[in-house]
């Protein structure tokens, strides 16, 4: 069954591509397929959270409300909006992804897995054949999907285990995560996400909480107002959102690793039609409008900002 | 003892519960030569404070006028502003062997000659990329200017500059933030040995420093013993600093440090601390005098 869906997501995608001339554009609409999960009882263990439904009804608020200031009568939809037990694997497995330009998730992550309620799900290499159990596929994401935000720990870290927190280098990297990430890209432009933990906290701010979740809003103003790179929204919005918590209380790290890495996965190269992509620099008014399947001399890159350490030079 | 008038906020206070747990104190030999009279300002007894204008933004829309002529202006917000303008290429040939070289061409380029002492690089981070036939490259910096007010580095987040450029030194952007500032006729005392300057530090240590807030694996915040500081480098600054209701700036050191956890692992952050255990005294003998806390 699972195998079917695939074969009609390729087919739709393939139809998709020839409908309308390859060219740098806004996009037509802007559809989000959403899924947060708060509630983790189901893996009886004590790690639910409590931020991460705010931060997906952010992200949503925040672009649809950029849009209506700055392209209105641009078509909004959110087919999918799932939290808690409503986010399970099957749901988010199953739903047709490929017909909205966002995917979103927020929740627990580890390297190329999310944490859905009810089972993770790998990002995204399954297996091959008819004895795959079918937890051990992943999704796969193209289509209309031009960005993935994975808002949660350590998707986007390609490390070998152990290695986690260690600077990119030949000898840190595991080739075999790259790989997996790297299967994950049908179509799609390219995936935010985090190298490092990711975070959920707020402080007090008037009569009111401020919290993470606005990250989605200095997302949203910095990629649709703005009109920053995609990669520049996500980063700049995480700096900001650093800097206002800095203001209340220092905020490291987790001791294994050091740094607050916001990231990004995404393509660069020739496509097999001759197209130069770097889909980090893609704008909300300057992205491609196919698919960008993995041809040509396109390579997958994974990309993290790591903050400097301060010093006073003389 | 007066510091214990002095609170920065989040640090947690535990070091009562637990003997021998005070981090160690590891200063430089830069930082300490710093500290012995290398600079002209060591020589004063006192220093003025300096004050905020919160509803005014003379400051920034001043600039803001000045750069539109040569960039396009955008992303205006209450405090803060962004330019951007194609082509604008900075040289980062020095970045490695004399950044501080490298920040003041960069900032010769980018703003009005009379602004260019009016800020000073504190950090830089880097974007750094893999791909399995590319390996590791450098994709791009994010160059983190502080301002500079009266010879002092201003100590909150309202006032500053970020640079972003790719690996070659194109810009992306800038952004650029300021407060209305001016010197107040008040004054502490900032005249003090260094062994007054290091007893101050090492008192505040050991109130604030035993530990800190981490990420933890469950995306909340814990508490982690920090092992070690290690302060690298120091700078006469502006500590913003809350007396009863009202924000102010006053004379301090900034000490920029390394902040080592038992693993080895290393945090960096600036410790904003008085001159001496004393010079705040005459505001804290009349209520709560606050350091609000800026890691970078």
């Amino acid at each position: 069954m699972y195998l079917k869906k695939i074969l009609f997501v390729c087919f739709f995608s393939a139809l998709s591509s020839f409908a309308t001339n390859p060219t740098w554009t806004t996009p037509s609409k802007v559809h989000v397929s959403a899924f947060a999960v708060n509630d983790y009882s189901y893996y009886s263990l004590n790690a639910s959270l409590h931020r991460t439904i705010l931060h997906k009804n952010f992200f949503i608020d925040s672009l649809f409300a950029e849009l209506d200031e700055h392209y209105p009568g641009k078509s909004k939809y959110v087919p999918y909006d799932y939290e808690d037990s409503s986010a399970t694997f099957l749901n988010y497995k199953s739903a047709f992804t490929y017909n909205t330009e966002f995917v979103f998730f927020s929740g627990h992550g580890d390297q190329q897995k999310i944490f859905l309620y009810d089972h993770p799900i790998t990002i995204s290499k399954g297996c091959v054949g008819d004895s795959c159990y079918m937890y051990d596929w992943g999704k796969v994401y193209g289509g209309d999907t031009r960005w993935v935000i994975f808002d949660a720990c350590e998707v986007l870290n390609v490390n070998k285990d152990n290695m986690l927190h260690l600077p990119l280098s030949a000898t840190s990297i595991d080739v075999a995560k790259v790989d997996t990430l790297r299967t994950a890209f049908h179509g799609v432009h390219a995936m935010l996400g985090y190298y490092s933990l990711s975070w959920e906290s707020s402080i007090p701010s008037g009569d009111g909480v401020f919290g993470s979740e606005n990250l989605y809003s200095f997302f949203a103003t910095n990629f649709i107002e703005d009109n920053e790179t995609i990669w520049d929204s996500f980063n700049m919005a995480n700096a900001d959102l650093y800097n206002i918590f800095d203001e209340y209380h220092w905020e490291t790290y987790n001791e294994h690793k050091k740094g607050l890495k916001p990231a990004i996965a995404f393509l660069r190269g020739y496509d097999e039609n001759g197209y130069y992509h770097d889909t980090s620099i893609e704008r909300f008014n300057y992205t491609f409008n196919q698919p960008i399947q993995i041809t040509g001399t396109l390579e997958m890159f994974v990309m993290y900002d790591e903050y400097g350490t301060p010093e006073f030079y003389p | 003892m007066k510091m214990m008038n002095v609170f920065i906020l989040s640090i947690v206070v535990l070091g009562s519960v637990i003997a021998n747990a005070k981090p160690v104190l590891v200063v430089r030999d830069s930082a300490r030569s710093f500290l012995q009279n290398s600079n002209p300002i060591d020589s004063l007894a006192e220093s003025f404070i300096a004050t905020i204008d919160e509803p005014s933004d003379n400051s920034l829309t001043e600039l803001k006028n000045l750069l539109s002529g040569s960039y396009t202006v955008y992303a205006s917000r209450n405090k803060s502003f962004r330019i951007r303008k194609e082509n604008t290429v900075f040289d980062l040939s020095n970045l490695e062997t004399n950044k501080a070289n490298m920040a003041h061409q960069m900032l010769e380029q980018l703003v009005p000659q009379g602004y260019v002492n009016q800020f000073k690089l504190v950090s830089v981070d880097i974007q750094r990329s893999f791909a399995l036939s590319q390996g590791v490259q450098i994709e791009g910096y994010t160059f983190n200017f502080k301002r500079v007010f009266n010879n002092r580095i201003v100590r909150n987040n309202k006032n500053y500059l970020v640079v972003r450029t790719d690996k070659n030194g194109v810009m992306k952007n800038a952004e650029i933030a300021l407060q209305d500032l001016a010197v107040s006729s008040e004054r502490i005392a900032i005249g003090v040995d260094y062994n007054e300057k290091m007893a101050t530090l090492d008192s505040l240590i050991n109130v604030d420093y035993e530990f800190i807030d981490v990420f933890g694996e469950n995306r909340q915040l814990k508490k982690v013993r920090l092992d070690k500081i290690e302060v690298g480098s120091v700078a006469h600054s502006y500590c913003e600093v809350e007396v009863g209701s009202e924000r102010k700036l006053f004379p301090c050191l900034s000490y920029a440090s390394k902040l080592v956890l038992p693993n080895k692992e290393s945090i960096g952050g600036i410790i904003d601390v008085p001159y001496s255990r004393k010079s705040w005294s005459e505001y804290s003998q009349n209520g709560t005098v606050r350091i609000i806390p800026h890691r970078r």
